[in-house]
């Protein structure tokens, strides 16, 4: 009997908190089309999601394409079908691993500072403090952050996706022999664009995924330090989790 | 000067609980204007709550609230917003925008709100911190930068900025030494007379009380329970206030 309630309770928590976090990117997305904006507070994000996670989001892209060259040329090659690597690394990285891993990256770096900023400022009153001064949080800190990341993600997926070809390329060129104009030809040929639609439409879901869930754990932060820590680690899992999960929901969309 | 016909803040049979624990239960408050009222009470007895409730910050279980004559109990959020202009709040821990300067803190709603000029808001920032008695470098400073007393300062001078007709001061001295807590009473006193504001300051700190309130209000149990003027306080004729005053428990 027992075992049941707390199965019960589990279920009403659940729902509750998905019925809590609809109703926060309802207001988030509603702050998007009325008045007064805040473009600097928007550009902020920008630069932060964006430029500021250039390095880590390249250097993933890059040894992604790297390894996948590495391992599908030691695969076709047991079938002489090593002239398949480009297609390969070029279908892999711009459909799947590009935006997988640059999102992935992204939740680390963006998810965990939003959560862990939003909710210092939760418990330090200075969310209370917004709203005494007549500033509603969500037009000043969620809808541009949530914005900035669907608004950027894509165009760092765009960069990853360059990055980690580059990637397969030099390895494929320099390591195993290729000759890099037959590279880039059926890199070239390979390329369709559903490709590119497919990058940004998981970029943008991406981004809504890592900004929305960093500022809904960071808004409802409850507790001192403990509850900001557990903010960060909450935001990061579930955003992690959601991507995954998207990711598959996309691409069996696009299949 | 205290207008005893018009009532600024009016609080009537407002109850809020948390779980089965109720904070407030048939709380009466009413404040007129250009009055100062201190209310003192215990910690957890409900001060800081009947703040938030004014402030929209929480919501009420039961009662009526009227601030400058309006019912916000069946406000929307974004009528709070519009109702808070007007309302200054002087935080405990002064809540000042961390990744904001100094003067970027006090000028936050003449720059986001009223959408002034930078190089305005700036200048009326400053005049605002030597209100305060801080001076013009402070202004480019990090509220990390800041003592705690300065930080208080700070405070205050955001709470001022915009004019307020009301005011709101949570536990001011509170961590603060007794040099720095006769500073911070001192500076309340005089922008409240400056700008002829009402004030209701939360605190249990009873030479604050004194010094500040033209008016004094004790909280028990949810409930003002006694109600008078700073010089009434020497002789309360009141058992609990008395062992409130002198710090010795029931």
């Amino acid at each position: 009997m027992e075992m049941i309630r707390k199965i019960g309770n589990m279920g009403i928590n659940f729902m509750k908190s998905v019925f809590q976090f609809l109703l926060f990117l309802i207001q988030t997305i509603h702050n998007w089309f009325a008045p007064p904006y805040y473009p600097k507070v928007f550009l902020r994000n920008v630069i932060e999601i964006g430029f500021y996670s250039l390095p880590v989001v390249s250097l993933t892209a890059l040894f992604a394409g790297m390894v996948l060259a590495l391992q599908s040329y030691s695969g076709f090659s047991s079938f002489s079908a090593e002239g398949a690597v480009a297609t390969v690394v070029e279908i892999a990285i711009t459909r799947e691993l590009g935006p997988v891993f640059a999102g992935l990256m992204v939740a680390g770096r963006i998810g965990a500072t939003m959560a862990a900023s939003i909710g210092t400022m939760k418990v330090t009153e200075q969310i209370d403090a917004l709203k005494t001064l007549s500033m509603n949080p969500f037009k000043y800190i969620i809808s541009p952050r949530v914005l900035a990341g669907v608004v950027v993600m894509p165009l760092l997926v765009l960069i990853a996706d360059i990055i980690g070809i580059f990637g397969g390329f030099i390895v494929s060129v320099n390591e195993l022999g290729f000759n890099p104009y037959v590279y880039i030809k059926d890199t070239y040929n390979s390329m369709q664009w559903i490709d590119a639609v497919v990058g940004i439409a998981k970029g943008a879901t991406f981004g809504a995924i890592i900004t929305s869930m960093g500022c809904y754990y960071g808004y409802y932060t409850e507790g001192g330090a403990d509850g900001v820590g557990k903010a960060t680690t909450n935001a990061v899992v579930y955003s992690s989790i959601l991507i995954l999960i998207f990711n598959y929901i996309l691409t069996a969309v696009f299949f | 000067m205290i207008n005893k016909k018009e009532a600024v803040i009016e609080l009537k049979n407002v109850y809020k609980s948390f779980g089965s624990k109720y904070v407030l239960r048939d709380f009466d408050l009413t404040i007129y204007k250009g009055q100062s009222v201190v209310m003192l009470g215990q910690s957890g007895m409900g001060k800081s709550v009947s703040v938030r409730l004014m402030l929209g910050l929480m919501d009420v279980d039961s009662g009526s609230i009227k601030i400058n004559g309006k019912e916000i109990t069946n406000f929307t959020e974004e009528n709070f917003y519009e109702n808070n202009r007007g309302i200054g709040m002087l935080f405990q821990n002064g809540a000042l925008f961390d990744s904001m300067s100094v003067w970027e803190n006090v000028a936050f709603s003449l720059l986001n709100i009223d959408k002034m000029n930078p190089d305005v808001a700036r200048k009326i920032a400053i005049e605002k911190l030597a209100d305060v008695g801080l001076p013009a470098k402070v202004a480019n400073m990090m509220p990390s930068e800041l003592s705690g007393g300065m930080k208080k300062r700070v405070g205050l001078a955001r709470a001022i900025a915009d004019n307020p007709s009301i005011i709101f001061f949570d536990e001011p001295t509170t961590g603060l030494d007794p040099i720095m807590s006769d500073v911070i009473n001192n500076l309340i006193v005089r922008c409240v007379k400056q700008l002829g504001a009402t004030a209701l300051t939360i605190t249990h700190d009873i030479n604050s009380a004194k010094k500040i309130a033209d008016r004094i209000v004790m909280l028990y149990e949810g409930k003002i329970i006694w109600d008078g003027t700073p010089k009434d306080l020497d002789n309360p004729k009141n058992e609990y206030v008395e062992h409130f005053v002198k710090g010795i428990s029931l």
